[in-house]
């Protein structure tokens, strides 16, 4: 008894300690942007639930993985495998320090008495299967590693290995994942779906551009900022940099919505970049793997709203706003440049 | 040549470095201390990754603020926190920065089988950084900072993590690279190998340098200076751990 009291007093204090997993989501353009639009719906929130359950599923599952690998991470396996205790006391734990995190503590409440019982019942039932799965993958025989499909360091560049890293960095991200799941549901939509709307392929682009914006604020410290310190380390300048980070996040966005609406999700995509310049280069950020990344609020609103302006424009009016953001993100490079030398004398 | 002029440095208002004046030539030069004497603040801001407060840095008689690409391309740092690519497999990342200091891909790919080899990481060499063992980790960005044979070497603690074998590979590298005129600073806590190879030893002590000397000319031994200066080990037996 002593022994699990401890365990718990231990698990309480560490749950205390590490917010972590609140702050990482705190200001994720689409989460927030998905938020803002559940409750600026006219209808009520037990019926918006119902009617945006496909959108519920898509962002909680990757969220509740958030929460998950969150548990893992405080109570890290080598440490817990020297510990005298038996099998069920062991899945006790994982289990205890999964309901004991903050996030999932909000998130469950939040649907009980905003959304309804039925609603609470169904973040429950996801989230013990999310947490089910991960406990199984986290103790599968071998290890599962996204393949890297399109070795990109063999390409004929100077700047591969860092376009790899990038790409490699960018996959370890939910916002990657679940801007993939629409992209796909929405390139389904058009292929398959009877008589699909035009307008629709702007808005689901619009979509695909917001839910990897945040990782524009954050391009150089997705591994917790460890590449950093090599960057700082090589002979590159610092445009070079940037423009190598860029295209690896530009060029999967534009696959992404290519059959969707390229112009927008182009002239998205630069603006993103454009104003996540300074917090990608100026703030620090514990960013982990396997979770969404958490921006800057001030700018996450500015990426959403301007690069919305840019993709809606690119979309009705022609290329010329296309011209006009790839302007924009110009300007950014060489102010970036400036930036990266001032980040340099820091 | 590494000349570091009065050198200070802060962190939130707490200096770790107070006026540094280090001028290293050709050789393995050791840097001592104790933890938080702040010899890897000394590193970082010879290395060019941070600034100092005040007092100047210049490699080769350069400064990073105005030659910055120059320096780094004939500087290989180990730095504290090994700044590898953690998603990247240990040769990719070798792959990935010798293109970036001008070695074409044929001669980084040759180069890394070298080293690799040398340091006994060919078997591990398709192991993901993050995955790879302490000691892997470390041989993997002191390949790192020898892949392009700079002129001026930063290491920040090559040799604590690292099997025997490897660690007699390091010394034998380190000691070829000194004699061809490359200029090694290097921090260390395992004195019988600084005894070993260094052929200047700089002791650093609350932020200042306390010691400068020469092992092989000097009357007392490394270990002698350095707790003389650090201050004696006191041994004391917890009563609890006696059986």
């Amino acid at each position: 008894m002593a022994q699990i009291l401890a365990l718990l007093f231990l698990l309480k204090k560490l749950a205390l300690k590490e917010l972590s997993s609140v702050s990482s989501v705190g200001f994720n353009n689409f989460l927030f942007w998905i938020l803002f639009i559940v409750t600026a719906a006219n209808e009520g929130p037990k019926a918006a639930f119902w009617s945006t359950l496909l959108f519920q599923i898509v962002l909680l599952a990757p969220l509740v993985v958030t929460v998950s690998v969150d548990t893992q991470h405080r109570l890290p396996p080598e440490r817990v495998a020297t510990w005298p205790l038996t099998g069920t006391q062991r899945l006790l734990l994982s289990s205890v320090s999964f309901a004991f995190n903050p996030l999932f503590i909000v998130l469950f409440l939040g649907y009980l008495f905003w959304m309804g019982l039925a609603a609470g019942v169904f973040f429950l039932l996801l989230a013990l299967i999310v947490h089910g799965a991960v406990y199984a993958v986290g103790r599968l025989p071998f290890e599962l590693r996204t393949p890297a499909g399109l070795n990109i360091s063999r390409a004929p560049v100077r700047v591969s290995g860092i376009a790899q890293e990038m790409w490699l960095e960018l996959q370890g991200t939910l916002d990657f994942w679940v801007a993939l799941l629409i992209a796909v549901g929405g390139t389904l939509y058009r292929l398959f779906g009877r008589a699909p709307e035009s307008e629709a392929f702007t808005v689901l682009s619009l979509l695909v551009g917001i839910a990897m914006s945040t990782i524009a604020q954050r391009m150089l410290c997705l591994d917790e900022g460890r590449a950093l310190l090599r960057y700082r380390l090589l002979p590159i300048a610092g445009w070079k940099l940037l423009v190598t980070q860029d295209m690896t996040f530009l060029i999967p966005l534009a696959v992404m919505v290519s059959l969707l609406s390229l112009r927008t999700g182009v002239a998205f995509g630069l603006v993103a970049i454009a104003v996540g310049r300074y917090p990608s280069l100026r703030q620090r950020a514990n960013q982990r793997r396997w979770r969404f990344v958490g921006g800057d609020p001030r700018f996450g609103v500015a990426q959403v709203l301007l690069g919305g302006l840019a993709g809606i424009g690119a979309a009705r009016t022609g290329l010329w706003v296309l011209a006009v953001a790839f302007s924009i993100y110009l300007v950014s490079i060489f102010w970036g440049e400036f930036l990266w030398k001032r980040c340099l004398a820091a | 040549m590494i000349d570091c002029r009065a050198a200070t440095k802060n962190y939130a208002s707490q200096p770790v470095l107070r006026g540094i004046d280090l001028v290293v030539e050709p050789g393995i030069c050791a840097l001592l201390g104790a933890n938080g004497a702040g010899k890897s603040t000394l590193l970082r801001l010879l290395s060019g990754v941070e600034e100092p407060n005040s007092g100047s840095v210049f490699i080769g008689g350069l400064g990073f603020r105005d030659h910055g690409d120059s320096i780094r391309r004939n500087l290989g740092v180990l730095p504290e926190g090994l700044g590898l690519f953690e998603s990247l497999t240990v040769i990719e990342n070798l792959m990935a920065v010798g293109p970036i200091y001008g070695l074409t891909k044929s001669e980084t790919a040759d180069r890394a089988a070298d080293l690799l080899g040398l340091l006994d990481l060919t078997q591990g060499r398709h192991t993901v950084a993050r995955n790879a063992s302490f000691g892997m980790r470390k041989k993997t960005a002191l390949a790192m900072a020898l892949l392009h044979k700079p002129g001026v070497l930063l290491l920040d603690e090559p040799f604590e993590g690292i099997d025997p074998a490897s660690s007699a590979v390091i010394e034998m590298l380190l000691g070829q690279l000194s004699s061809d005129g490359a200029t090694i600073l290097l921090t260390s806590h395992i004195l019988s190998i600084v005894q070993k190879i260094a052929t200047r030893v700089v002791i650093l002590h609350q932020g200042r340098v306390e010691s400068d000397f020469n092992p092989s000319t000097a009357h007392e031994g490394i270990e002698e200076v350095y707790f003389s200066i650090v201050g004696e080990p006191q041994p004391e037996v917890l009563d609890w751990l006696r059986s």
